[in-house]
């Protein structure tokens, strides 16, 4: 992982942002139901602002139903969900505000094929912040820049590589200008050789301060990158510690064993 | 005159028949008039039907429960009745109720009805065909529904069904000999015209048979270009 040695970041685990209020994200005994399963049970979770967490957990234990949430692409059955102070409510122009402010990386990358990778950039700026076309382009030309595929602006999804598709779809995500960023295993899909180009866009982005929920199995990320990592299995948070405390002394025999697992 | 054209010869006992193109040549414009004015109602109805579809199909997939219950019914009354009976409905029907329509206006509205039909069937299929991933991307960047379709879904749903509809829209141009039977002013009223006129019966629907073959290769490669302008983009499946 040489990819995450070079990092330079801003603040070591235990030393994260202090509480100030409000959270960016919190979540008060969150339930989710898929008809008789139960996904989610009573989770709460409060991330504040600059925060980088980690969620893990084997496949089917809710965390990418949990940031989901966030973002409203789940609905929830009970609970309450407030991100930067505010409620979420399910009225159509709520849900767009609360995702304008959230930016979301998803493991299929999910960029449109029909659009270039610049027209991918200011499909948001331009429809949803109501930017004019020069403007939204500047931004988007920034973000590709700083994901380090400029010269890639006007091919198509299909003409890049995995690993590059995946940092476009970071910097569409951040064309919007968000204050949360969600990643829904964005290097699971991922060619082994093209996981570090990804992870290192992550870390870069971390070191800007940016809050992050990152639901990920990239061990090495985890330990490098986040202020918590939290444990997570059928559903409920299991266990949550920072990096050194998780992955040095995990304190739950199903924390133990998952970690003896992908180790 | 009609001995003229109508040259039979018994030649030991069989009847020879004398091909003779003559009058349908000298007559084509009355059938140029009859192409031109089945060109202008295809390409207006698929126009205005590819609209319905485009509507119909938006309703299908994503629509409230009451409207798509409206669309259902549209789909499946069009699609489980013939053509001919719908033109009949609107051209004899309708005036029971005060709506008079001219031949003309009959034919489009009729074909656009018709394909509208078959046209939502097909594009929420390809709507259908659009994964989740592509729309939940476009939801958490904070598009509404209605950008969602617009921007993220039509182009590539359009892409994957554009053969079925490329191929409903020939149908279309080719039924529209159909709305003949009203005496609009298409390509097969004309032909019919002509018949009468010369009785050149085999020359003249043969000349109109070539004519509807002629424009569905036209319509093709037209089709063809136009998928190759719109749907270039290259995909990895």
């Amino acid at each position: 992982m040489n990819a995450l040695s070079s990092a330079n970041m801003p603040s070591k685990p235990g030393s994260a942002p202090k509480v100030q209020a409000p959270p960016a994200v919190r979540l008060v005994g969150i339930e989710k139901w898929y008809g008789a399963f139960q996904a989610l049970k009573s989770v709460d979770l409060t991330v504040h602002s600059g925060e980088r967490i980690v969620i893990c957990g084997p496949s089917g234990s809710g965390k990418s139903t949990l940031i989901r949430c966030i973002n409203q692409l789940e609905s929830i059955e009970s609970g309450t969900i407030e991100v930067n102070g505010t409620k979420l409510s399910s009225s159509p122009a709520r849900v767009r505000e609360n995702r304008r402010e959230i930016g979301m990386v998803f493991q299929q990358f999910n960029l449109f094929p029909h659009m270039t990778i610049l027209q991918n950039c200011v499909l948001g700026p331009i429809k949803v912040r109501g930017l004019d076309r020069t403007e939204a382009e500047k931004i988007a030309r920034h973000y590709l820049d700083r994901v380090r595929i400029p010269e890639q602006a006007d091919k198509y999804p299909a003409q890049l590589s995995g690993g590059q598709q995946q940092r476009v779809a970071i910097a569409r995500a951040l064309c919007l200008q968000p204050q949360i960023m969600l990643f829904d295993e964005p290097t699971s899909a991922l060619d082994p050789e093209m996981v570090s180009e990804v992870l290192d866009t992550m870390i870069d982005l971390a070191s800007d301060g940016m809050t992050m929920i990152c639901v990920t199995h990239e061990m090495g990320f985890a330990r490098k990158v986040a202020d918590r990592v939290i444990f997570m299995d059928h559903g409920e948070i299991i266990e949550e510690n920072d990096p050194v405390g998780f992955f040095d002394a995990p304190r739950h025999a199903r924390t133990q064993s998952f970690l003896g697992q992908i180790a | 005159m009609a001995a003229s054209i109508w040259e039979r010869r018994t030649k030991r006992g069989e009847q020879v028949y004398q091909f003779n193109f003559a009058p349908v040549f000298n007559a084509l414009d009355m059938l140029l008039v009859g192409v031109w004015f089945t060109i202008q109602m295809s390409v207006a109805a698929m126009s205005l039907g590819l609209v319905v579809s485009l509507v119909g199909a938006a309703i299908k997939t994503s629509g409230p429960r009451p409207l798509r219950l409206c669309v259902d019914i549209y789909v499946e009354l069009i699609r489980n009745t013939p053509f001919l009976v719908q033109i009949f409905f609107i051209f004899f029907g309708l005036p029971a109720l005060g709506i008079r329509l001219s031949p003309n206006t009959t034919a489009l509205l009729a074909l656009t009805i018709n394909f509208g039909a078959y046209g939502t069937e097909i594009i929420r299929a390809g709507i259908k065909s659009i994964s989740k991933g592509q729309i939940e991307a476009a939801q958490a960047i904070g598009l509404s529904w209605l950008q969602v379709l617009q921007y993220v879904v039509i182009k590539p749903a359009l892409r994957a069904v554009y053969p079925a509809l490329t191929s409903q829209f020939i149908f279309l141009m080719l039924g529209s000999s159909v709305v003949s039977a009203i005496s609009a002013t298409d390509l097969t009223a004309a032909a019919n015209d002509l018949n009468s006129l010369t009785f050149a019966s085999f020359e003249v629907y043969l000349v109109t048979t070539v004519i509807y073959l002629a424009l569905s290769i036209l319509f093709s490669t037209i089709f063809a270009g136009i998928g190759r302008l719109c749907f270039a983009y290259p995909v990895n499946r």
